[in-house]
This record gives structure tokens, sequence and C-alpha cells, in this order.
């Protein structure tokens, strides 16, 4: 609960909340819910496929609810990127005005660093909750015979997009030990997303053995996920959740040993 | 009473420079323990080992019988960190009162507990205030009041009065010999008069070395790098020298050596002409304080101040 307040009330926190809200906002009520009228149309729908072929992205027209459909391949990218920036600071801050020196006299610096996941990671559900009511909401105005589909869908995009979503705030508790400014934790997590991938790659072509890199790089499995359906997606969980766990026993290991 | 903090070969390395160089001794609990030093000396840096902020390079810190920073320590001892700041974006009771939560108190208990702690600090006025819109000495305040939630057996103080007023200066004081039964203190300051006042033993670090550990108003126990902490406890038995502190209101340049000439006395130490530390034999003469109040009614020298002992001061630095 601290951790929402916390989260909530500061002026970094608000505004990213701010961003997020806005963005969303329009995504859903502009591109999600055009997308969605267009593919159940006849003209502009046809245009949409085309562009989903042009993609690589033809088994996203399978879907029943296209709400869900936009929504699923939106949510795989923005949700990632966003829980970067809104989970950069989960110690940094504290660390450097000496406040983590009020708590580590009460409880263990393992509840500190887990709790802090933990917490952010709620806030992104709390997130997620919301979105996929919105577009459930979408759903009912668009295509009301679908409501019970609706509803059976819901839980499987929740669970896909946590498991997605998990490594990326994973990765923040880790930086958040090893960065000394919220600034340059959210500059390396970019650094590593975006040059990550390449270098792996780069080194593999000489070591080929480094290519096993490539499965601690948040994210790696989005691609893959965006053609197959929730239910589908999920046996590709275990890439995720082994990342999550990577980040967070490393960054654990430090922080218990960190000077504070 | 119980071993409270051993410590055994305590060093700490910062680069090249030992901001701790094997450090060993033992207190015990009960009356509060003043930690002095020059700057520098590594009393923040022994604080910090004790608290569990910061490993120790080598050696072995226990409280209570267990290694610091293990679980088993957890709200049995608190501590008022050097320049450790509250977030700004809470106000001062949202924080005290979850500080409070984590430390096992329910919801409602955690924000009466916020409310006890902030008005023995005098800050039942700021409770709804954020850090930022306080003065240093309030933020101060607001650290030890944290400091003092629950029942801690021990509590760490690094500088708890330095930068605040007289007054609130005072009140901390107080604060501290009203809970010193309970709670042990162990306190770092500069203010050598204050830790007179609320301490029963020394540790007096320089260069990160333990130079001595002594009973206040007894013989220092000079340590070497290698003393154990059995050593350091043996040397605080009663001395067979005494001493009497006398500050006069003016100068006096005769008295000195009437002063020698009393009975038992067996060295007097003048300083700037109206301090004077006289050393003498209790055996031989026990009432010397009463022969030294005759002395000074005969001669019709007015005093300021007589003490039995000497200043902590004197103990600490007068060769």
């Amino acid at each position: 609960m601290q951790e929402l307040i916390v989260s909530f009330a500061s002026r970094r926190g608000l505004f990213v909340t701010g961003v997020f809200v806005i963005t969303w906002a329009f995504l859903l009520f502009y591109p999600i819910n055009f997308a969605a009228q267009s593919m159940q149309g006849a003209e502009g729908g046809s245009l949409i496929l085309a562009a989903l072929d042009l993609m690589g992205l033809e088994p996203l027209k399978n879907w029943l609810m296209p709400e869900f459909a936009v929504y699923w391949l939106v949510a795989l990218f923005l949700f990632p990127a966003f829980s970067l920036f809104m989970a950069a600071d989960q110690m940094i801050s504290e660390r450097q005005r000496g406040g983590l020196r009020f708590l580590t006299l009460r409880c263990s610096r393992a509840d500190i660093f887990f709790g802090r996941f933990l917490g952010h990671m709620l806030i992104q559900t709390c997130l997620l909750v919301v979105t996929l009511a919105i577009t459930y909401l979408l759903l009912m105005v668009n295509s009301v015979q679908y409501w019970l589909e609706g509803l059976q869908i819901l839980p499987l995009l929740l669970l896909n997009l946590i498991c997605v979503t998990s490594p990326f705030v994973a990765l923040m508790s880790l930086l958040s030990v090893t960065m000394s400014s919220v600034r340059m934790a959210s500059l390396v997590s970019v650094i590593v997303l975006v040059m990550g991938g390449f270098l792996i790659n780069y080194a593999a072509s000489y070591l080929p053995f480094l290519s096993i890199l490539n499965y601690w790089v948040p994210g790696a499995q989005v691609s893959q996920m965006v053609m197959l359906t929730p239910s589908t997606a999920l046996l590709t969980s275990w890439v995720p959740v082994m990342q999550t766990l990577s980040f967070l026993l490393l960054g654990y290991g430090l922080f218990k040993r960190q000077a504070i | 009473m119980s071993v409270l903090i051993e410590c055994h070969g305590l060093t700490k390395v910062y680069g090249n420079s030992k901001a701790l160089d094997n450090v060993s001794f033992e207190v015990q609990s009960g009356q509060p323990i003043a930690l002095v030093g020059p700057n520098g000396a590594g009393k923040s840096t022994l604080f910090s080992i004790l608290a569990g902020y910061t490993p120790a390079t080598s050696g072995e810190a226990k409280i209570l019988g267990h290694n610091v920073g293990s679980p088993e320590l957890i709200g049995r001892i608190s501590a008022l960190p050097q320049d450790a700041l509250f977030d700004p974006n809470l106000t001062i009771s949202q924080q005290l009162s979850f500080l409070a939560r984590l430390q096992g108190f329910s919801r409602r208990e955690s924000i009466i507990e916020a409310s006890r702690v902030l008005e023995l600090m005098l800050l039942s006025n700021v409770t709804k205030d954020k850090i930022g819109a306080l003065s240093h000495g309030m933020k101060k305040r607001v650290a030890i009041a944290q400091a003092l939630m629950g029942q801690p057996e021990l509590v760490l103080l690094d500088e708890p009065t330095a930068g605040l007023d007289p007054a609130n200066a005072r009140n901390i004081r107080q604060q501290v010999m009203a809970l010193a039964g309970e709670t042990t203190f162990l306190i770092s300051s500069h203010n050598l008069e204050e830790l007179e006042r609320l301490c029963g033993e020394v540790l007096y670090l320089e260069q990160g070395e333990l130079k001595a550990q002594q009973l206040i108003g007894q013989q220092a126990t000079q340590h070497s790098n290698h003393n154990t902490p059995t050593q350091a406890k043996e040397g605080t038995h009663p001395p067979a020298i005494s001493y009497l502190s006398l500050r006069l209101t003016t100068k006096n340049s005769v008295l000195d050596a009437k002063l020698k000439a009393l009975k038992g006395v067996s060295a007097v130490d003048c300083q700037q002409g109206d301090e004077f530390v006289i050393a003498y034999d209790y055996q031989q003469n026990p009432i010397l304080d009463q022969h030294l109040l005759l002395l000074l009614a005969e001669s019709q020298i007015s005093y300021r101040q007589i003490t039995h002992g000497q200043s902590l001061e004197d103990q600490l630095f007068r060769k």
C-alpha cells in the first residue's frame, strides 16, 4: 500500500501515471476502437487487414474480438516500455537520501528488495486490469454478443501481460541496486534492451555459445507472442519467468552486501 | 546486566584508508555509552557497521548475541542515522506510522505510536507537514523520534544534539535519561559535557583505533590494537588515585601552593588560572572536599563549581 502511495504521491510518479493515462485513453478510444470497428466492417477493414498482412501479423485477423486483438498487439509492447519508467526508482532516490536506513532496522533487506518488486508489479497489474476493463467495455459497445468470450479471454490476457512485464520490472529492481541515479538506470535499461540483442548476436558470431544470452534480453519472446493466441502464448512464459528470477536473484545478491 | 555489544578485530577499509583498525571491545546493557573521537576517527563507520548499514571488511560485531544485520535484531535496535532524510512526498505522520507498522504495530496503534514519539520530541504540531517544510533541527528531531518508536533494547544516536537549539538539545537529553532504564543508548557526540552528564561509560576512537574504554569518572584503560575485550573490561577497577575538580569565579595565582599543602594531595594541575584538577589519595584523606571548602572560605576565594573526579575532557585528553 505504501508503495502505491509513494508511487503516486511523488511528482515523478504523477507525471509517469499522467502520461500513461493520456496515452492509453488515446489508444483505447481512437486506434483500438477504430481498428476494431474497421476490422468488422467491409471497406476500412480490408485496409487494416492488409496492414496486418504487411507486418506479418496475419494470426491477429483470426481473433473473434478485434478489440482484444489490437489491445494484445499494443499492450505487449507498451506495457513493458511503461514499466521501465514507472519502476525505475524502486530504491535509488531513497538510498541516495539515506531513507533505506530507517527501513533496514525494521525489516530484512529481502523484505525491502522483493517487497519493492512486488509493489511495482502490483501497480502494473492494477493498470493492466484498468485497461483490460476499458477494452471490455469497448467490446460491449461494439459487439455485445461476445460478452462471454470476452470474459473468458480477460484472465489469459492479464496473466500473459503480467508475465511479459515482470522481467522489465525485475531489470529495474536490479538497476535500482547498481545505479546511482534514476536517469542513469532508465538510460542503461534502454541500452540493455536496444543494444543487448545486437551485442549478443555480434559476440555470438565469434563465440556461438553466447547466443544463449539472448534468453536474458527482456521481451525476447514478445515478437513471437504477437503471433499466438493468449492461451498458446502462455507456453512461452518460462522465458520471462526465468529472466525475472535471474534479475531478482542477482539484484538481491548485490543488495544484501551493499552499503546503504 | 548482560553483554550488549561485542566487537572483535573490527576493521573497515575504504580504498587505501582504514576507517576502523582492528577495534575490539565489549559493552554491557544499562547506562548510556558515549562514543567520542575527533572528526574522521571512525565513529560513524562504527555506527554504520553496528546498525548493519555497511559490512565490515573483517572482524566480527555482535549485538545481544546476534551478528549485526541478522533478522533476530529487527525491532530490537534502532538508530539515528547521520544525514538520512525522510521521503519528501509523504507527511511525517504517514512515514512514522508506516515505520511503526513495519515494527509490528497495527494500523491504529501505529498512528498512536507516531503521535507519541513526535510528542516526545515536542513536534505534535507538524504531524501533517512534509519533511521539506521543516527546519534542519526539526528534521533531526523527527529522525530521533523514529529511533524511539517501539521498545528497542539498543538505540544508536549519531550526533543527536548537533545543530539543535539549547532547549531542544536539553529535551533530548531528558528523554535519553528518562528511557535509560529500559533502553541502552550508544551516543556519538563532540559535546563532552553532554556525554559526561548522560553516559556511564566512554569509548574513545582516534584514527580508526580504539584508544580507550572507561567508566566515566575513572582512570582510562589505554587500548592497543591487540587488546581483547576482556582486557579492556579488566581496566575499569576503581583507581588508587582520586580527583577533585575545582573551578573558581576569578583567576588565582596563589591557590596552587595552598592546595598542594592539603593532606593527601599528590598533584595539582592548574588550567588558565581558574581551573584546578587535584589528584589525591582517598585512603589518606577521604574528606579532602571538606578541607578544600574550608581552605576556600579561609582564603576568601569564591568558587563556581567543585566536582568529584575529572571531567571527561580531562580524562581523555590530559596528558
